[in-house]
């Protein structure tokens, strides 16, 4: 299943219920999204091993602090998603020093620049948010859309971005600082005709 | 400090979400963001979710990867530890979290003040070496309830725990007083074996330990920090 599509509200129950001190439901939670968020941690982290040991301490902190999911009820997706990058991302940080193997990146950064957006045809069956989010990230140049899926998927940081696409650090900078401004703007357009 | 403008705001909020706000600049900002008594606490959180929400679609496109068996062992491991110990099994513990619950409003009713100020320091686990806080070490002398929270602590491997001792002044044997969390804070009730070895302590001790605590209820592994206790007097 896919957990971004949450229509009974499952992973908000499920959450609920872990807070509760469900064991059941938190491996049921684990089934349905352990998956994705390690896909998720693999492209940031770049190493398995060390995306599978990330995962592991969501899990933990999950059970741990599932009743202060109570604060961001209805947004159990977006919490939990934002739980594993952030902490992959301050990972990143603290092993900067450790450089990965620069083989390894350049076949990373590879992969990633045809950078994934759902192929057109399963785009209809995404909700809407998700649909809109990917007309205005059509509506971006080229440049400033990839360096956003840089970012957001694979955990890059400004010089990263500018080394992989080979551009000056300062115009990564400012595509990607125009790049949201445009979006914010799309999206809430299209949160406007929605509601007319 | 000048406010930020809700522009400036939401810039930061935009990047933080991103990613690219790295460095000093990022744990600021999640400092801000987890301060619920800064300036513009509410906008800021709010700018951050606006965002999350945005953005989380783009996972759409990464392919799931099924971890290996043993990362959902090691879970089940680390957290039913915590929950054996935080609540034993069952109904029974249930009805024992209502009873200390109901005590604990009890005594905040009688003594018109919250249970929260019964608390005191019973130790820093310091390292002498970086000069830094490992865990902080709080007991409830009326609730004979212990919380340990850890600070920095060490990494460990996945088999590896650590162990809180009290370590009786008469250099008598040591006596545990449970696993520290690797993360998060955990709160129990003490024995009355543990209570009095603490309250007799002259110092508290933290060892490394197989998974599961020590096997023979003594210290078997290296001991990672030791600290005055700060309960005698």
């Amino acid at each position: 299943m896919n957990p971004t599509i949450d229509p009974q509200g499952e992973l908000a129950a499920l959450l609920d219920a872990c807070a509760r001190q469900d064991r059941s439901a938190f491996s049921r939670l684990y089934e349905m999204t352990a998956p994705t968020l390690l896909g998720c941690l693999i492209r940031i982290l770049r190493r398995r091993a060390l995306a599978e040991e990330v995962l592991q301490d969501v899990f933990v902190h999950i059970w741990q602090r599932a009743n202060q999911y109570d604060v961001e009820r209805g947004r159990a997706w977006p919490w939990l998603v934002s739980m594993a990058r952030y902490r992959a991302i301050d990972i990143l940080r603290r092993e900067r020093a450790d450089a990965t193997d620069p083989f390894a990146l350049a076949e990373a950064l590879e992969d990633e620049a045809g950078a994934d957006s759902p192929a057109v045809s399963t785009r209809e069956s995404l909700p809407g948010d998700a649909q809109d989010l990917e007309r205005c990230l059509d509506k971006l140049g080229a440049e400033q859309r990839n360096s956003i899926r840089l970012a957001f998927l694979n955990g890059r940081s400004h010089p990263e971005i500018a080394q992989a696409l080979d551009r000056p650090l300062g115009s990564v900078k400012s595509w990607i600082r125009r790049g949201l401004v445009s979006l914010r703007e799309c999206i809430e357009a299209c949160n406007v005709r929605a509601q007319n | 400090m000048q406010r930020p403008s809700p522009e400036l705001i939401d810039r930061l909020a935009a990047e933080y979400v991103l990613g690219t706000l790295r460095g000093p600049a990022r744990q600021r900002f999640a400092r801000w963001l987890s301060d619920r008594d800064a300036a513009s606490h509410v906008i800021v959180r709010n700018a951050v979710r606006r965002w999350e929400d945005r953005f989380v679609h783009l996972v759409n496109g990464v392919s799931p990867v099924d971890p290996a068996p043993r990362v959902w062992r090691e879970i089940a491991r680390r957290t039913s530890a915590d929950v054996a110990r935080r609540r034993g099994s069952g109904v029974r513990n249930w009805a024992l979290a209502a009873s200390i619950a109901m005590l604990a409003v009890a005594a905040w009713w009688w003594r018109g003040q919250p249970p929260e100020a019964a608390w005191q320091v019973a130790a820093e686990m310091r390292d002498a070496a970086r000069a830094q806080a490992l865990w902080s070490i709080d007991v409830d002398r009326e609730q004979r309830r212990i919380r340990l929270r850890p600070t920095s602590p060490y990494a460990l491997a996945a088999n590896e725990v650590h162990e809180l001792w009290a370590l009786p002044a008469d250099g008598g044997a040591p006596v545990s007083l449970g696993l520290l969390p690797q993360d998060g804070v955990v709160e129990r009730a003490l024995s009355a074996a543990q209570y009095a070895a603490l309250q007799s302590a002259g110092k508290l001790a933290v060892s490394r330990e197989p998974a599961g605590g020590s096997p023979t209820g003594a210290p078997t592994g290296p001991v990672v920090v030791v600290a005055d206790s700060r309960l005698v007097t």
